[in-house]
């Protein structure tokens, strides 16, 4: 009985063989097939590294990373206006990425979670001389503003140096007039609203002279009406 | 060619991988031989996974099919047992997910940070009989990821390494699955008995 379905089977496959029905796919079939798994996976990895770099860039231009220094209250807004989309876009590629160099040896060989944390550090790694060594995203940005970016390239960079809107309590500004610890600001999103910031009596910059009319800086408050309680100011070296 | 040495007469027969190669040369009756070698293990190794005869069967016979097609893509210089169980392997944990409708596991968490490796030969020989009568009693009752590694490892014979190469998993993976597969199989088999004695 084993026998018969023994050369069944066999007799089934070889038919289908003799009769052209199958064929063998030729070698450079696989080897199409694996170049073409390297290309994807080099794709994926450049995506993602360029959009961490663009990530890292966007937080710097629109000066999100002030919020960082100015306590508590600017870590939480840090983390209200961080680009969480671009975070999770990054992480899906990352994890993408994972899955296509599991086919490859050296991805099931290794521990997974090693060859994840290899994924994130040449990610990050590159996405950080990327954007502090090439000077591309600054380049981008110029053309995303005169309409010289194919999308989506220009939607990304169009909303790179975007800022939370004018009754958020933060701003990019320049200073009108300082008197103690008030000064008085124009927003440089309309340079026709004028408003008063407040700096802490403590603040020591609300008596020095660190900052001066004409000064642009970046503010981080409450908005009350034409007045901002700041919990953190800071000067731009390169406002936009 | 290579020859290996098969059945008590010691008669010398081409080995797997000189097989395969004729094959690849464009010797397609010798693919045949390839499959009467086969099939009755991959049998053995889909019944672990899957209970219908049938489907078992179908599955085997694709196992075949996609081997004569892929061919080409296998090297020569290593072993084919271990390449031909990684097509099986596919073929029966597909079948099983459609069967149970269980959804993809992307991440196994054995998988994610390193194991020892070291492979001791004395335990397959030691516990061989005692596992492989757990195996035909409360096999069934094993997660399917336990399931292929005692069957790969004490009935198949095969190695860690190949092991790891036809699930796709670290080789210190294979280890710890399978230190964990024996006790889940030990209280499992534990459990039938307790419940036929009582």
């Amino acid at each position: 009985m084993e026998h018969n379905e023994q050369t069944s089977l066999k007799e089934k496959v070889l038919g289908r063989i003799q009769s052209k029905k199958l064929s063998m796919h030729p070698k450079y079939y696989f080897w199409l097939r694996v170049a073409a798994l390297v290309v994807v996976s080099l794709l994926v990895l450049l995506i993602s590294i360029f959009i961490f770099n663009f990530l890292l860039f966007s937080v710097r231009i629109s000066s999100n990373d002030a919020f960082l220094g100015f306590g508590p209250r600017g870590w939480q807004a840090f983390l209200t206006f961080f680009p969480w989309d671009l975070l999770a876009v990054d992480a899906v590629l990352v994890a993408v990425l994972l899955w296509l160099l599991r086919q490859f040896k050296f991805g099931y060989k290794n521990p997974m979670l090693y060859v994840l944390l290899g994924i994130c550090v040449l990610t990050v790694g590159a996405g950080v001389v990327v954007d502090q060594t090439t000077g591309i995203n600054e380049r981008f940005l110029k053309d995303a503003h005169e309409h010289r970016l194919p999308p989506p390239l220009v939607g990304l960079y169009g909303r790179a140096d975007r800022m939370p809107g004018p009754g958020s309590g933060v701003c990019r500004c320049v200073i009108v007039a300082a008197e103690g610890n008030t000064l008085t600001l124009a927003d440089l999103r309309a340079t026709s609203t004028q408003f008063m910031v407040t700096l802490p009596l403590n603040d020591p910059r609300a008596t020095s002279s660190m900052l001066k009319a004409g000064d642009m800086v970046f503010v981080a408050g409450e908005r009350r009406g034409e007045v901002i309680e700041v919990y953190g100011i800071r000067p731009l070296k390169n406002p936009r | 060619m290579y020859y290996t040495k098969v059945g008590s007469d010691q008669l010398l027969q081409p080995s797997d991988e000189a097989l395969a190669k004729l094959v690849q040369d464009g010797d397609q009756n010798y693919f045949g031989i390839l499959v009467e070698r086969y099939e009755a293990k991959l049998l053995r190794y889909g019944r672990k996974f899957l209970s219908r005869t049938e489907d078992i069967e179908d599955i085997v016979q694709e196992v075949f099919i996609n081997c004569y097609q892929n061919l080409q893509s296998f090297d020569t210089t290593q072993k084919f047992s271990p390449w031909i169980y990684r097509i099986a392997h596919n073929a029966f944990v597909n079948g099983l997910r459609k069967q149970k409708r269980s959804p993809l596991v992307f991440v196994d968490f054995d998988t994610l940070i390193a194991h020892p490796a070291y492979e001791d030969p004395l335990p397959r020989e030691r516990e061989a009989a005692e596992i492989k009568q757990m195996i035909e009693k409360s096999l069934e009752s094993l997660k399917p990821k336990y399931r292929e590694v005692l069957v790969l490892y004490f009935l198949e014979e095969l190695s860690y390494k190949e092991i790891a190469d036809i699930i796709k998993v670290p080789t210190g993976t294979v280890g710890i699955r399978l230190k964990r597969a024996k006790e889940a199989l030990k209280q499992s088999y534990e459990k039938i008995q307790k419940h036929h004695g009582a």
